[in-house]
């Protein structure tokens, strides 16, 4: 009777305590690994986004500052600009330098797409939304402007209007540009051959072979980056900034054409506003943003002080 | 007296061995606690310093566009910006390098350092960037 007493199962409420325990043990030990995989999980997300920024933007940077400079027989800004692009030499809807506030074109030296060697026409633009699978992104409201060559170019800018939603676009034109000697008197920085140009210098008189025409390769398009709220560009107003002088709207166009004779703008900039999975009715300015200036090196650019004053 | 030797072996656990058990527990506990705690941290941290890298490239390139055009390359020999309404701050320095031992080289080469920090936590985050600019030929 005493042994047997001695080998009794545990009670209820032994049972019922022990179980409560182990329960409230399982339960803590569960949340901690729970928090710890959605912590890691959002270091992962976290670290592809930013992989993600960083490479777009390295891509920006490294595609903006390899720009193939267009030269001018004649300085900007002078009576008789040279060698337009709307010339025969570039074929249609390819600028050396054109962009409003959401979208820009230029020429490049530096291709991501594809490995075609040359110059390529660059041009990114934002798309809303993302497309069906059997549909095209163009469909879709976007930033991307056929310039007709025969409108004023004012008229045709983009007014930068289109917030959330927004994926930012490549398309790359590989160009095959026939060459000529540039033997009307300019100074060659020795930056290479120069690409076939035709137009009428200061004299009036042609220059170039207008046979000789600019011609694409081939077309590549890529979405870059994308959910974003805003995406826009600036292009910097030449002329020396102090140190203690504020930046300030003045200093920068909302658009910029090389054509219209002011030369290159001596840099642009990129904002980037991204959703973060914010909610629609934050608004864009309480969202994260990343301001990039990208200086461009055109030789009217590296003249110290005033501009028909000593060169870099 | 069998029957006492055999209660005795079968007796529950003392109050130290419970108390020793719950330790152990408590610090596997900590522990997990604890390195969940700094992998969120982590999470802010890593994006603090990814803004930090971003400001301060964009500093830098301030600096060389500043450069571009300035008459004279001393009145950027020290820049404080601020960004996110000084959570980040940023000194840009610009230094004259010795050209000594170069030959008749009679370049001005300046050394940009810009350097950002910002408060990561009860610790302060910084990240620095230095770079070269050919100012170009002292006449």
């Amino acid at each position: 009777m005493g042994a047997g007493a001695m080998k009794k199962a545990f009670t209820l409420i032994e049972m019922m305590v022990a179980v409560l325990l182990g329960s409230i043990i399982v339960m803590v030990t569960a949340g901690v690994l729970s928090s710890s995989i959605k912590a890691w999980e959002a270091i992962q997300i976290r670290v592809s986004e930013n992989y993600n920024r960083r490479t777009v933007l390295d891509l920006l940077k490294r595609q903006s500052s390899s720009l193939f400079i267009r030269k001018f027989t004649v300085s900007p800004g002078g009576n008789t600009p040279l060698n337009t692009s709307n010339g025969s030499q570039l074929p249609e809807g390819v600028f050396y330098f054109r962009g409003d506030g959401q979208s820009i074109n230029f020429l490049s030296t530096v291709s991501f797409l594809s490995d075609f060697p040359g110059k390529v026409a660059v041009r990114y633009y934002v798309v809303q939304g993302q497309p069906e699978d059997d549909g095209s992104f163009l469909d879709l409201e976007n930033s991307r402007i056929d310039y007709d060559p025969e409108m004023d170019f004012e008229s045709q800018v983009g007014d930068a209007n289109l917030e959330g939603g927004l994926y930012l676009y490549l398309e790359e034109k590989n160009l095959f540009l026939s060459e000529i000697n540039n033997d009307n008197g300019d100074t060659d920085l020795g930056g290479g051959p120069t690409p076939a140009v035709t137009g009428l210098d200061g004299n009036g008189t042609e220059v170039g072979d207008p046979e000789m025409s600019g011609e694409v390769i081939d077309t590549h398009t890529m979405s870059l980056i994308g959910p974003l709220r805003y995406f826009g560009f600036r292009y910097r107003i030449p002329g020396t900034h102090g140190v203690n002088e504020a930046d300030d709207e003045s200093n920068w166009s909302e658009f910029w054409d090389l054509d219209a004779g002011d030369g290159y703008p001596t840099a642009i900039e990129f904002t980037f506003v991204f959703e973060n999975g914010a909610s629609e009715d934050t608004a864009t300015e309480d969202l994260p943003t990343i301001r990039m200036v990208i200086p461009v090196y055109d030789e009217e650019n590296l003249k110290r002080g005033k501009r028909d004053e000593k060169r870099f | 007296m069998l029957t006492h030797t055999k209660c005795a072996s079968q007796r529950g656990f003392t109050l130290m061995e419970v108390m020793a058990a719950l330790a152990i527990l408590s610090i596997a506990l900590v522990i997990l606690i604890k390195s969940q705690t700094e992998s969120l941290s982590n999470v802010a941290s890593i994006s603090n310093y990814e803004r930090a890298v971003f400001y301060t490239e964009n500093a830098l390139h301030w600096t060389f566009l500043d450069l571009n055009h300035a008459e004279s390359w001393e009145e950027f020999q020290s820049v404080t910006t601020e960004e996110e309404d000084g959570d980040y701050v940023i000194v840009t320095t610009v230094q004259q390098a010795d050209m000594e031992g170069e030959g008749e080289i009679q370049a001005v080469m300046l050394k940009i350092i810009a350097a950002t920090t910002w408060k990561d936590g009860r610790h302060e985050g910084n990240f620095e960037l230095e770079t070269w600019y050919l100012w170009g030929q002292e006449l």
